[in-house]
């Protein structure tokens, strides 16, 4: 009890202090309550392992009554912790000073519906199905509905909550709140920390994402076939599963055009000669498509159940095929299954899978696409309040590099400025470019004992920093030669690509899965996610995950029932 | 507003909420609780036939004897007036609370406002802040429409002794200044509190909610005696002695120790509630109750001083020895 009030009142010392920055500035003004509230509940948020180590740090930090002290004194306090030799120092006050910031300008941000009731009664306690699919995001939903449509009994089961469609404004710290993994706050630990993001709610990525589209290059599907031993997967098989998902999410150009930042950056690059390209998207009638606008609504509209806010723990063989352990708000649920297909995303299948004691090639292979920003600042305004999505990509360095304009709300462009505080007063001049990479290293999951959310580690390879030197580098020259008056780099590294952590594949050296999903050596276990995918695409991955959770869902139905 | 019920109308507050209400009210039919918190049949008499009436529950304890009273009167006293509120068809009921169920600011630059969470001081923090929750849960049972009102620390005409006996000890230089001094107290001057209480009362979104009503900007400690001191020399011709009685930290903390003792054994002595608050901030922004009641506060520090020492100088208070 103690320690949570002095927790709260260091926090709220260090909100107070980390947005004087900004203290003058009109709707910025304290009392900063909200932005201690906001930091406390994104703590307790945080992956498990970390929460207490947080906590400690932060009280650690107050020894010596730092939260007694004149502001003056506390920042410099701040500052000697910042510029620290010891990373855990410097780590503290980056988690605090980007929490506030991003609390600071988010505040007028609207308030989010109320989710819907997704499961009005408790659910029952043991249940039966054909077949049970453990996460509602791309790969999962499409299984889902495709298996349900074709007559499985299929039960659902989805961690998140289920959300009315447009409870919260795309990118808002509402949607980080509601349908993020922990918040948003969640990282792959290595010598660089390269934080990440998940979903968590029906509807998966697919809902909290741009939507851009890709078909796989098909070079990345000639490597996979060569040294993953993938079958049936080239281009002429994959074929109609892109254009039947084109379809379903009416992927699309632009009938408008284009926000002034995303267009900058396709400027510039023609300037400099490069190839740049406006990149489609699942959008129809100017609203963009997800899993729970298309194949969600579908499975749901067949009558078929979604459980959400149930979280599948474990997986046990039973005479019947599997016995899935989940739990719910109300209770521990049993799920008796025929088959099971687990579509929990690069980090969560794999976790799931080493917590029932599946370990083969799981976990070990993880791939990403370690993207780095810039801020940059324009002579004129190239951001505005409902900026919309940025959709040029330069791809005249793929696979090794692509750039693009990433999203750019006053709060997300104050994030990418936290050293250059007073810079985020011009926002509306500003915008944020990404250059994503390609990378040689790999990562893995890994179970802590005592400890629920998996640890994930990521290793760069020297190549993997050299090219995202020269990313900044190129993305720079690109934004200048649009007319950049000023780059503000961030040096934090970030994803929101995740895959390859359960390889498909018959090489089974170094797969997880046979070709179309099934677990080697576990019967009617599939996989059917992003984990599948042999290694980074090099593009935006969605296209290929739900290409590829087609192709094995219709596969399933062929060949297995 | 028709009808009006007054509780704690012979206190400091409620008497000057009284003025103000027959002045702005002349029409309305404003009654006066005279009885006994503690007695339930004094409650349900007072609140009889009262529909559709307003009620602002001024009354409370702030230096009891016995700790109990403080329970006894600000947590069952309030449910049972609410009780016999709800009984007689009461529409609203402005409650008033206080600072301290949230305590003291964290920090210096720290500003309470209404997502501040409760960290209630001693037992009367934590007897207010009982009293705020049962509130609350009376009024989302829908009988009764309820406005929480935060008061800090109040000045202004009809004052009690404790607060004439501070400007003595300003006059003889006696007040206790531990610390720096620069802490910051937020200070409500009853006009301001009562325009607060009366657009509680009135607005139809403030049901269901809690403010701060406070003067514009929180002071300073040594802003609030130098202020005191001024217009005592300059506009009321009284000597000061110009000096402090300086206290290192450390005698908050011991009185703060004493006072937690005293208290755990059921006792209180006021001066050392006080002296272990005379370091702490205890500062709040009024802004929730500008933006959403149209609270203006028009009077500020130096304004309300010279009007209370103007009080007392009509009643025949004078400050010289």
């Amino acid at each position: 009890m103690m320690s949570s009030f002095r927790f709260h009142d260091t926090v709220s010392a260090l909100a107070y202090s980390l947005a004087a920055p900004h203290a003058d500035r009109p709707g910025l003004q304290p009392p900063y309550t909200d932005l201690t509230a906001f930091i406390l509940r994104q703590h307790a948020r945080l992956p498990d392992y970390l929460r207490a180590p947080l906590l400690w740090a932060t009280l650690a930090f107050d020894l010596g009554g730092f939260h007694h002290r004149s502001p003056a004194t506390r920042a410099k306090k701040i500052t000697a912790w910042r510029n620290s030799r010891l990373a855990a120092a410097r780590d503290l006050i980056r988690y605090h000073e980007s929490l506030a910031t991003f609390a600071l300008h988010s505040r007028d941000e609207p308030p989010p519906t109320p989710p819907s009731n997704d499961n009005p009664s408790p659910p029952l306690r043991e249940q039966w199905c054909d077949v049970a699919v453990i996460g509602s995001g791309p790969g999962g939903s499409i299984t889902a509905c495709l298996l349900a449509e074709a007559g499985c009994t299929v039960l659902l089961i989805e961690e998140g909550r289920l959300f009315p469609t447009d409870s919260c404004a795309p990118f808002s710290r509402q949607e980080m709140e509601l349908k993020y993994r922990h918040g948003g706050q969640t990282a792959a630990f290595g010598q660089d920390k390269i934080s990440y993001v998940e979903a968590c709610c029906a509807g998966g990525g697919s809902e909290i994402n741009s939507g851009l589209y890709h078909r796989t290059p098909p070079e990345i599907l000639e490597h996979w076939q060569k040294h993953f031993d993938v079958e049936e997967l080239d281009e002429v098989h994959l074929q109609p599963h892109f254009e039947a998902i084109e379809r379903t999410l009416s992927v699309s150009l632009l009938d408008h055009p284009a926000p002034v930042a995303s267009l900058k950056l396709h400027d510039g690059a023609r300037q400099l000669g490069w190839n740049s390209i406006e990149v489609p998207r699942w959008f129809r009638n100017g609203v963009r498509q997800s899993m729970s606008r298309t194949y969600l609504a579908r499975f749901r509209r067949n009558g078929s159940s979604l459980l959400a806010q149930t979280r599948a723990v474990r997986l046990c063989r039973d005479e019947r095929g599997w016995l899935v352990h989940a739990h719910h708000p109300s209770g521990p649920i049993r799920i008796h299954a025929r088959f099971v297909f687990v579509c929990g995303g690069a980090v969560q299948t794999p976790a799931l899978l080493l917590r029932s004691g599946i370990s083969r090639n799981i976990g070990r292979s993880l791939a990403m696409h370690p993207t780095i920003k810039i801020a940059a600042r324009f002579a004129e305004p190239v951001n505005s309040a409902g900026m919309g999505v940025p959709v040029h990509q330069v791809k005249e360095f793929a696979p090794r590099l692509s750039f693009g304009c990433s999203i750019s709300t006053p709060s997300h462009l104050a994030l990418g400025l936290l050293n250059h505080p007073e810079q985020t007063a011009g926002w509306p001049n500003m915008a944020n470019y990404y250059a994503m990479t390609t990378p040689e290293g790999r990562g893995s999951i890994r179970l802590l004992p005592g400890f629920q959310s998996p640890f994930v580690r990521y290793r760069l390879t020297a190549n993997d920093r050299r090219n995202l030197d020269d990313g900044l580098r190129k993305l720079s020259d690109i934004l200048h030669a649009a007319g950049a008056v000023a780059v503000y780099p961030n040096t934090n590294l970030m994803t929101i690509h995740l895959f390859s952590s359960c390889p498909m594949g018959e090489n089974k050296s170094r797969c997880a899965t046979d070709s179309f999903g099934r677990v080697h050596g576990c019967a009617n276990l599939y996989i059917n996610d992003a984990s599948l995918l042999c290694t980074a695409p090099g593009v935006n991955p969605q296209g290929t995950i739900m290409a590829i959770a087609r192709r094995n869902a219709l596969r399933f139905l062929t060949r297995v029932l | 507003m028709k009808q009006i019920l007054v509780t704690g109308s012979a206190g400091w507050l409620g008497s000057r909420l009284m003025e103000i209400l027959a002045r702005e009210f002349p029409d309305a039919s404003i009654r006066a609780f005279s009885g006994d918190l503690r007695n339930c049949d004094d409650c349900i008499n007072f609140c009889a036939g009262a529909a559709d009436a307003v009620l602002f529950h001024t009354a409370g304890l702030i230096h009891p004897r016995r700790v109990r009273d403080l329970y006894d009167v600000n947590v069952e006293g309030t449910m049972r007036l609410l009780d016999a509120a709800v009984a007689g068809g009461v529409s609203r009921a402005v409650i008033v609370s206080s600072n301290s169920p949230c305590g003291c600011n964290p920090h210096p630059d720290h500003l309470f406002d209404e997502h501040s969470p409760y960290h209630p001081y001693m037992n009367y923090g934590y007897s207010k802040m009982l009293m705020e929750m049962a509130v609350q849960k009376q009024q989302q049972r829908g009988d009764i429409q309820t406005v929480i009102v935060r008061a800090p620390w109040f000045y202004g005409p009809n004052q009690p002794p404790r607060q004439t006996l501070f400007f003595q000890m300003v006059r003889d230089g006696k007040v206790p200044i531990v610390g720096t001094g620069e802490n910051l107290r937020s200070m409500a001057y009853l006009d301001n509190l009562s325009q607060g209480l009366l657009l509680a009362a009135t607005v139809e979104r403030a049901n269901g909610q809690t403010y701060w009503i406070a003067d514009e900007r929180p002071y300073s400690m040594n802003e609030i005696v130098d202020t005191v001191e001024r217009l005592l020399e300059e506009e009321f011709g009284v000597r000061c002695a110009h000096k402090r009685f300086r206290l290192p930290n450390l005698a908050s903390q011991i009185a703060l120790l004493a006072d937690a003792t005293l208290q755990a054994f059921g006792l209180y002595n006021q001066k050392i509630h006080v002296l272990s608050e005379m370091n702490k901030n205890i500062a709040c922004s009024v802004a929730k109750a500008a933006n959403e009641l149209g609270y203006k506060p028009s009077i500020a520090l130096e304004e309300g001083m010279r009007r209370s020492l103007q009080w007392c100088a009509d009643k025949g208070i004078t400050f010289t020895p």
